[in-house]
């Protein structure tokens, strides 16, 4: 069962070849014997996951039904869940129980899916190999010694690893799609606005998103039907017409235009890591699709300038963390300024607080105009080298990330080393464009994925010419020798 | 534009803005922050002389609602995941009284 696709698992969920309470107990099943190698779940949430699918077997019984009814989820620790804690990966948030459900938990749960448990993440999704969390880093499931990418590595782990059908992440800078080509999943971040923020724990505003990692594109299609859409509580939510992601999957795409940034191929990407990338690229041309050799000057400056808003926006969210309203308060304060300077450092983990430290130096009156404004000025140069490339071309096609998944501890002495994993993601966030990954071979024997961008609003294209992708290969359905049996 | 080196009074002074350690402990943790204030430098290098800043990816202006009530009261449902912390209705908060010990 852990192998079938979502409209697989509906279809026999609708037959009923297998009730949801049975289909959840065997995930559940695989998550107490395999997440101990993995650490992918910072809560799991046995016993309501089995109330849950008894209502969704007797709307079922009723045919009170959508595609995803009695199908089990897995939600990253960022999204409240009412009732259930929501810890963002962090001691400062290790007792808090949201009193309600984020927008796109509340619509899944409408739909009947069931809530397997929260997965772990790098602490307030600020990293890129889930070695930042309270909980202790996720192992991927194709070398337990390697990191799953971040911040989204518990979520990717647990798919990857095949307990969890499908699960939520966000990407502020990557936080999808690198973990998801470390760990060999499909990994859909949307247009910044197209799903819902509210009750997603705040990183940096201006950039977040919420989005779906799965086996497979027709899976995450099926999924943000119901994931995306208008939400009146989030005041940055897209009132753009949600189409059925599904309806076009299976189109032509002969003729499409993909374009490869020159900026992204050039001598410093590995040579073999190139290699797999442009048989991607090939896969593509083999269906018809042009490939054309485009510029994105502007990529060389959405590092830096990255790490100037992203830090920035946290610095100024997690003010809130103040000892008082919410979450860790130290002991014995002396006064207020003690209660609020001890309890942010004994709350928060070291790179939490460096980029607070970094937010907090580029907002300061004497830095704003040199940081801050600039960056947000380069962001417009981003947007705008996007936008003259969208004019001749569909869709862009880039490596996720430039190595494979590394290993645990190799890069937590340095900073720059592990930002730069996000080179080739972080200008799609800076953008607000719609992004995903997806499974294209492997390089030692670990998963190596290939990022496709897309205009704004354009999932649909992206979706379409990664399920394409994946009729013709076969990556996505590889899984990890340990996680195969029963 | 010149970027500051970071001293460690710039170091301290910042740790204070951000509301983290007091006192000297834990200064020499930020003492790498340099190299990532190099890093991020490098935005310099990009010439945005009369460009705009960002203000929103595709140029969405913020949207407004009525200017009505629409929250409901949930004092009850606050109360239940407060459990430890109330007493007959009311919260009970730890005293923060300035000096005292």
């Amino acid at each position: 069962m852990h192998t079938k696709t979502l409209l697989a698992l509906s279809d026999a969920l609708q037959h009923k070849k297998i009730s949801s309470v049975e289909l959840t107990q065997h995930f559940l099943d695989r998550i107490k014997k395999f997440d101990p190698l993995l650490n992918a779940f910072i809560t799991i949430t046995e016993r309501t996951a089995l109330e849950e699918a008894r209502k969704a077997d007797e709307r079922i019984s009723k045919n009170k039904t959508s595609p995803l009814t009695g199908i089990p989820i897995a939600h990253k620790d960022i999204f409240c869940t009412a009732g259930i804690k929501t810890s963002c990966g962090s001691k400062m948030l290790d007792n808090f129980v949201s009193p309600y459900d984020a927008t796109c938990v509340q619509k899944l749960k409408n739909t009947g899916m069931v809530l397997l448990g929260k997965t772990n993440m790098d602490e307030f999704a600020m990293g890129s190999s889930n070695e930042n969390s309270y909980y202790g880093p996720v192992k991927n499931p194709w070398d337990l010694d390697k990191v799953p990418g971040g911040s989204s590595g518990g979520s990717c782990a647990a798919v990857a690893a095949r307990i969890a059908p499908i699960a939520t992440g966000t990407d502020t800078g990557g936080s999808i799609r690198q973990p998801a080509a470390l760990s060999g999943v499909t990994g859909l971040k949307p247009t910044y606005g197209r799903v819902s923020r509210f009750g997603m724990i705040a990183f940096a505003s201006s950039l977040d998103q919420a989005g779906v990692i799965a086996k497979t594109a027709e899976d995450v299609a099926v999924l943000l039907n119901d994931f995306a859409g208008f939400d009146p509580n989030d005041s940055t939510s897209a009132d753009n017409p949600v189409p059925d992601f599904t309806a076009s999957l299976n189109k032509s795409i002969s003729g499409l235009h993909i374009g490869l940034p020159k900026e992204c191929f050039n001598e410093q990407l590995d040579a073999q890591m190139a290699d797999k990338i442009y048989a991607a690229a090939k896969e593509f041309e083999k269906q018809g699709a042009i490939l054309h050799d485009i510029d994105l000057p502007m990529m060389r400056a959405g590092m830096p300038a990255y790490y100037v808003v992203a830090p920035a926006e946290a610095a100024s969210n997690l003010a809130r963390y103040d000892g008082v309203r919410f979450g860790h308060r130290c002991d014995n304060p002396k006064n207020l300024e003690d209660l609020y300077a001890r309890s942010r450092s004994e709350g928060f983990g070291d790179e939490v607080k460096h980029r607070i430290f970094t937010g907090t130096y580029v907002l300061s009156s004497t830095h704003y105009n040199a940081y801050y404004i600039k960056a947000q000025q380069i962001r417009t140069l981003i947007r705008r080298d996007y936008e003259a490339a969208f004019k001749n071309i569909d869709v862009i096609l880039t490596p996720t990330s430039p190595t494979t998944a590394f290993s645990i501890g190799s890069r937590m002495k340095d900073r720059i080393q592990m930002y730069l994993s996000d080179i080739f993601t972080v200008t799609v966030n800076l953008a607000g464009l719609p992004g995903i990954s997806i499974p294209a071979g492997f390089l030692n024997d670990l998963p190596v994925g290939v990022q496709l961008i897309g205009n704004y609003f354009e999932e649909s294209t992206l979706l379409n010419v990664a399920h394409r992708y994946q009729q013709a290969t076969d990556w996505h359905l590889k899984i990890p020798e340990k996680f195969r049996g029963e | 534009m010149t970027h500051d080196k970071l001293s460690p009074k710039t170091i301290e002074k910042i740790i204070k803005m951000a509301k983290l350690y007091t006192d000297g402990k834990g200064l020499d943790k930020y003492a790498d922050m340099a190299h990532i204030l190099k890093f991020i430098g490098q935005i310099d290098q990009i010439d945005t002389t009369d460009v705009p800043p960002m203000e929103h990816p595709f140029s969405a202006s913020q949207r407004l609602r009525e200017d009505v009530v629409t929250e409901i009261n949930q004092r009850d449902l606050y109360q239940s995941i407060a459990l430890d912390r109330v007493d007959a209705g009311v919260y009970l908060v730890p005293q923060v009284i300035e000096g005292e010990k």
